[in-house]
């Protein structure tokens, strides 16, 4: 390649970054700055204060001083901005129980970490508190993203309201999804799944039936050994999450049929240890849990029956039918 | 004389009274400018995004200081490269304490950028932001910033023959990378 080509290579890239920054912009991010900047010094007073940063200065350092004696808080390293002491973002909580809730979501940095992260706190009605509400929960979320609505997930005979929570990260070089699933049964609230770092993952919920779409990661493909994890060709892997609960007398899921197809990916998601889970047929290849949940593939066309037994043998087992077709 | 050059000569002295004011142009003005050159560096958006936030509190806090011996424009870079470079060298420090697995994590995150994206983003220049940060820094400075290698070596702290330098080897090291995509893209 010639100079003058790569001279024509150069303005291309130039193109094709303007492009690249097109809806970036600065804008959204000036308030912050000047919200960054009244915490720390007064706008107006500054310039008369002079002797105001050297106290300031003096205070800190006896603050850090004191902080770093054993017995008090871990030293953690310098930031580079301060962590804002209010929600980024705040959502009602509909869990159908007639009470509020608010979820919100704060930015914070870990102990020798520089990189932020999501905070997600629940917040539940308390008359005991002065305020009204406390918190029922706290999930750190994986680097970086936005926080996003909570997405309600019903079925019918559902006892116990499910949300999901998750984060999302539209940075292409780290297109992150992190989320939980989580369950209220009226006093507390229990995750029943947790990702984090999801390449490029998106969430659906379709009559109760979570589906988590995610880029498949190469390394993990396994092309020359058909029928196992990896083996398809395709660059997105889905993976659905059937959530149960378990009633008085059956178990109580959102279906009784599912269809897959080849190199898809199934778990059961509920009550941990609470259930044993049985497969009949091969189409279905169980995969190691994960955490409690039981975890499969769909590793060939054809049908398999899923049963979920509860280990409580007064309540009844739920039977799934799995059909699964080629891709 | 390009126009930021122009532009960042025709500013209010730094003694103007109202330092807000003048924060306020200069984040107008230099705004998205930071934003992508800390992006250059740290190839994160929300870092890119912190950073500069960042730079523009320094600026604010430093403006009595500014000696209008350089340019606004080669000043608020010069913090952003400074910010970025502290910043690239905390997460190497990071990267010897364990916190859970989740840097294998954001490893593997990072493997598995899509295909989609280099099409959509251009390939040249995602071949440029492939490049050694050394490399990129000057080559983005010099080829989209249009800035002359005076300016690059004031931002960058390198010196002017190091620049050029710089720049011959990333030109170089562009011209092969982007000679092997074309090679393979044809096999």
């Amino acid at each position: 390649m010639r100079d003058k080509e790569l001279d024509a290579k150069l303005e291309q890239a130039r193109t094709e970054a303007a492009k690249f920054f097109a809806g970036w912009s600065f804008t959204p991010l000036r308030e912050k700055v000047h919200r960054q900047l009244k915490s720390t010094v007064s706008f107006n007073r500054r310039r008369r204060l002079q002797i105001g940063p050297l106290v300031a200065a003096a205070l800190l350092l006896a603050a850090v001083f004191v902080l770093r004696q054993p017995g008090y808080l871990p030293s953690t390293p310098g930031r580079l901005c301060s962590i804002p002491d209010r929600p980024i973002a705040q959502y009602t909580l509909d869990l159908k129980d007639g009470s509020e809730h608010w979820l919100s979501f704060f930015r914070i940095v870990q102990p020798n970490r520089q990189d932020q992260r999501l905070l997600a706190v629940i917040w539940g009605q308390d008359t005991k508190q002065p305020q009204g509400y406390s918190p029922l929960y706290s999930s750190v979320l994986g680097v970086g993203g936005s926080p996003g609505p909570a997405l309600p997930v019903e079925f019918p005979g559902s006892r116990e309201p499910w949300v999901l929570i998750l984060s999302q990260n539209q940075d292409l070089n780290k297109p992150y999804l992190h989320y939980r699933a989580l369950g209220f049964d009226g006093t507390q609230v229990t995750t029943y799944w947790e990702q984090d770092y999801v390449p490029a993952g998106r969430l659906e919920v379709h009559s109760g039936l979570i589906v988590e779409w995610r880029q498949a990661r190469s390394e993990f493909k396994n092309l020359d050994r058909p029928g196992q994890p990896g083996s398809d060709k395709s660059d997105k892997e889905v993976h659905f999450l059937v959530p149960y609960q378990l009633g008085p007398d059956k178990v109580i899921a959102p279906t009784e049929l599912l269809q897959l197809k080849t190199g898809q990916y199934i778990s059961f998601i509920g009550n941990e240890g609470e259930i044993r889970t049985v497969v009949e047929g091969t189409a279905l290849q169980r995969l190691a849990q994960e955490g409690n949940s039981p975890q499969f593939f769909a590793a060939h066309s054809g049908k398999s029956i899923v049963l979920l037994q509860p280990k409580d043998t007064a309540i009844n087992w739920h039977r799934f039918i799995v059909q699964i077709k080629d891709q | 004389m390009n126009k930021v050059q122009t532009e960042a000569r025709a500013l209010p002295p730094a003694r103007a009274d109202n330092h807000s004011q003048q924060l306020e142009y200069l984040m107008r003005r230099f705004g998205d400018q930071v934003l992508q050159l800390a992006y250059y560096y740290v190839q994160d958006r929300q870092l890119a995004e912190d950073i500069s936030q960042e730079v523009f509190c320094r600026v604010f806090l430093n403006l009595d200081r500014f000696r209008q011996e350089s340019s606004y424009y080669t000043w608020i870079y010069r913090i952003t490269v400074n910010l970025c470079r502290d910043y690239l060298r905390s997460a190497a420090f990071r990267r010897l304490i364990p916190w859970g697995d989740t840097h294998s994590l954001e490893k593997i995150g990072c493997q598995s950028k899509p295909a989609t994206f280099a099409v959509e983003n251009g390939e040249v220049w995602q071949q440029v932001m492939a490049l050694p940060v050394k490399y990129r820094i000057v080559i983005a400075l010099f080829y989209f910033y249009d800035l002359p290698v005076k300016d690059i070596a004031s931002i960058t702290g390198m010196k002017e023959g190091t620049v050029r330098v710089n720049l011959s080897r990333g030109r170089k090291q562009l011209r092969e990378n982007l000679e092997q995509g074309a090679v393979n893209n044809a096999g």
